[in-house]
């Protein structure tokens, strides 16, 4: 067991962070680049394209995708569904979705939150049924999505102007493009067919870790951004940092941050050496109540330590703020973690 | 960053549950996970037990009668331990004093002390704080002024956890009014029976006696029972708290207490409720990040990642706010029978006339108000928000 990053684990994490302090939040470049850069194939074996390294790559980016509050669907596209394509990259269709994915070509969606709500028709040609809260929806230009079938589930590919897919765009509050899903009758193209549950399980598992090492992301920016905030900040002749009430905030919320942090390291070493499967998705379940926790804590306090120029939109704190309510709010909030977690004992 | 599998560990792990299983006793075990304090006698006897397989003093060096372990294993033992009900050892001579002495003590002093400390002979209390110095501990009065080949010793400690267990005491004195308050600091080892020493209970709110203040009235010590030169006592402190730092979260404690509330929890009928299996969920997500932290602090001891962040305030803020926690839970849990005055039991079963209520009742309100501590003591939640604040701001 190793905490600290190699040097090589160092060097990519400094240069993801090194752009995004560049970067505007929001740029149409930035895709691009993170392809450019070999981002979204960094997890990915290089077999199918991919620059051979794994999950660990993955949450590397992903954090310092999250301090950067860039908005870009890095999870969705470059780990849920790259994921999940690679576990049907034995097939010829899955193998191109994954290659054009990687180069940056494709911005593949995936679009599989609610599979019973799909139904296949026309042979296994065509998809019905909709979608809710994709999120990176309006960037796709290829969905990914679920459908039962002959008893078992299969994955679809579906091209975003495909006749009959109607997009229904919208933003979350800390900016992250989403939308609503209907399908009519969408020509699909199959890229497995009639496999489980469970062969989605590592991709979901995979995507689950990237949104919590984001979200650690978003908190060390908030920590960061109030401390230098203490320390500038004059108010009676001096620095507010030298206020205890305030410096005992500050603690809180390091703390906090480094119990999210642990609860990702538990996750990871679930994740390697249990692979997906029960002890995985309660660690899982640890790191997202957790991180949910502490994010919903740390945003908030972030505000209240910055005063009345916290709630302020050129404040970055606000930002972080939003980003941390929409990761608690996803995928199941702390409470609702908590609730499947009680459920086990 | 690399969380691959450690088939070592997982070895490790299953021989010291294997021993703990074959070789603890069972009227140990069951005294212990009731919660009380231990006895003396329990804690001599698994200290002998452990020594036995030399495994009395986890984290000593090899040369001095130490296993060789690795932080990761002294903590897979710890935790196997504590699961398991082992009773503690005196942690005030084999953790606290033996590595100030194996460190900066001479040969006569290694030669004197260590033996004894690893075979559980002698037990040793902490005379660190006094009735005005706490938490600004530097401030501390009690003097030691030279006469002759000795020290005259004069002034109070307190808070001397199992200072009536006590052979020996090791204590902070002033040598030096004159100096700055941290220089004018040196360090003694003190035969606990030397006129002029007198030891008085303090009852804690659990009713309970195991901490004692210490009165010195020209108590006389020989100077060559100062462990390195004179001034140098506080830096010696601080290298204990820094040795330490890793474990002070508590985790195989913490782990104890949560299988326990399950258990009590279970038996009440409470595991199903949605809403206090919410709160004992709560426990397992803090107690995981907790054990990662830990994990994390013992896999870095010693490297320059450690420096990175305060590690030893932000595990014993966690560690202890933990404890109380889930001590609450279990008193809550017992619904009023939580709140019975259950006097200090040691037998396998109650006397006639003792309170009644569920099998598992004793102890609980016991150790949950002791645990208000945990909280204070080794520098209070307070000050390690300090800590943690400083070392995040700079100044």
């Amino acid at each position: 067991m190793d905490f600290a990053l190699d040097e090589e684990q160092s060097l990519l994490r400094d240069s993801v962070r090194r752009y995004v302090d560049q970067e505007a939040r929001f740029s149409p470049r930035h895709w691009a680049q993170f392809a450019q850069m070999g981002w979204l194939g960094a997890a990915l074996p290089e077999a199918v394209g991919g620059f051979g390294g794994s999950i660990i790559q993955t949450v590397l980016i992903a954090e310092q995708l999250g301090r950067g509050l860039l908005v870009e669907p890095f999870v969705p596209v470059a780990v849920l569904a790259a994921q999940a394509l690679l576990a049907a990259a034995d097939a010829e269709p899955a193998r191109n979705a994954l290659g054009a994915l990687i180069d940056g070509a494709s911005i593949v969606v995936p679009a599989l939150g609610q599979p019973a709500g799909m139904q296949v028709s026309a042979g296994g040609a065509c998809l019905s049924g909709q979608q809710t809260l994709v999120v990176g929806g309006p960037r796709a230009d290829c969905f990914l999505v679920a459908a039962p079938e002959g008893g078992g589930l299969s994955l679809f590919l579906c091209a975003a102007d495909a006749p009959g897919l109607l997009r229904h765009d919208y933003r979350l509050l800390d900016g992250t493009p989403a939308c609503d899903l209907q399908f009519d009758a969408v020509p699909a193209q199959a890229v497995r067919r009639v496999g489980g549950q469970g062969d989605l399980d590592l991709a979901l598992c995979h995507a689950q870790l990237a949104r919590c090492a984001q979200a650690i992301g978003v908190m060390d920016r908030a920590i960061d951004a109030t401390r230098e905030h203490l320390l500038q900040r004059q108010q009676f002749g001096v620095p507010i940092a030298s206020f205890q009430a305030l410096r005992h905030r500050l603690a809180d919320m390091l703390i906090a941050h480094e119990q999210a942090r642990a609860t990702l390291h538990g996750a990871l070493a679930a994740l390697v050496t249990r692979g997906a499967g029960p002890q995985a998705t309660r660690a899982l379940a640890i790191a997202k109540a957790l991180c949910g926790r502490s994010g919903r804590f740390i945003g908030a306090q972030a505000i209240q330590l910055h005063g009345g120029m916290g709630i302020s939109d050129e404040c970055i704190v606000g930002h972080c703020f939003k980003h941390l309510l929409v990761f608690d709010s996803l995928d199941g909030n702390t409470a609702a973690q908590l609730r499947h977690l009680a459920a086990a004992l | 960053m690399n969380f691959d599998r450690d088939p070592a560990s997982d070895t490790f792990r299953a021989e010291v549950q294997a021993f703990v299983r074959d070789a603890l006793p069972a009227d140990l075990a069951q005294r212990t996970l009731r919660g009380y304090h231990a006895l003396k006698a329990d804690m001599v006897a698994w200290t002998r037990i452990l020594h036995s397989r030399g495994w009395s003093a986890p984290h000593w060096p090899v040369e001095h009668g130490g296993p060789g372990w690795t932080p990761l294993q002294r903590f897979i033992f710890e935790e196997e331990c504590a699961l398991a009900g082992a009773p503690p050892t005196c942690t005030s001579a084999l953790s606290l004093v033996a590595p100030v002495i194996y460190t900066y003590g001479n040969a006569a002093q290694k030669q004197q002390h260590l033996p004894p400390i690893l075979r559980g002979d002698t037990f040793w209390g902490q005379g660190f704080s006094e009735p005005n110095a706490g938490s600004d501990l530097a401030s501390l009065k009690t003097r030691a002024v030279r006469d002759g080949s000795d020290y005259i010793v004069n002034g109070q400690k307190t808070w001397t956890t199992e200072g009536h267990f006590a052979d020996w005491l090791f204590c902070l004195v002033r040598t030096d009014a004159q100096a700055k308050p941290q220089r004018g600091i040196s360090f003694l080892l003190v035969d606990a029976r030397t006129p002029g020493i007198t030891i008085r209970p303090i009852i804690s709110i659990d009713g309970a006696h195991s901490l004692n203040e210490v009165f010195f009235d020209n108590v006389r010590v020989p100077q060559a029972n100062r462990i390195g030169d004179e001034g140098q006592g506080w830096s010696f402190g601080k290298l204990l708290l820094d040795n330490e730092r890793a474990f002070s979260a508590e985790v195989p404690r913490n782990k104890r207490m949560l299988a326990r509330l399950k258990a009590v929890a279970r038996t009440q009928g409470l595991l199903g409720d949605p809403v206090f299996g919410t709160r004992i969920a709560e426990v397992e997500v803090d107690l995981a990040a907790l054990e990662w932290l830990t994990l994390r602090a013992l896999s870095e001891h010693g490297s320059a990642a450690a420096a990175a962040w305060p590690a030893g305030s932000v595990l014993h803020v966690l560690g202890s706010e933990l404890q109380q926690k889930t001590g609450a839970l279990l008193v809550e849990a017992l619904g009023e029978r939580g709140v019975v005055d259950y006097p200090e039991l040691h037998e396998t079963a109650a006397p006639p006339g003792y309170p009644p209520g569920p099998e598992h009742a004793p102890g609980v309100a016991a150790d949950y108000l002791y645990r208000r501590a945990v909280t204070i003591y080794g520098g209070s939640n307070e000050i390690q928000r300090n800590l943690i604040a400083r070392h995040l701001l700079g100044a």
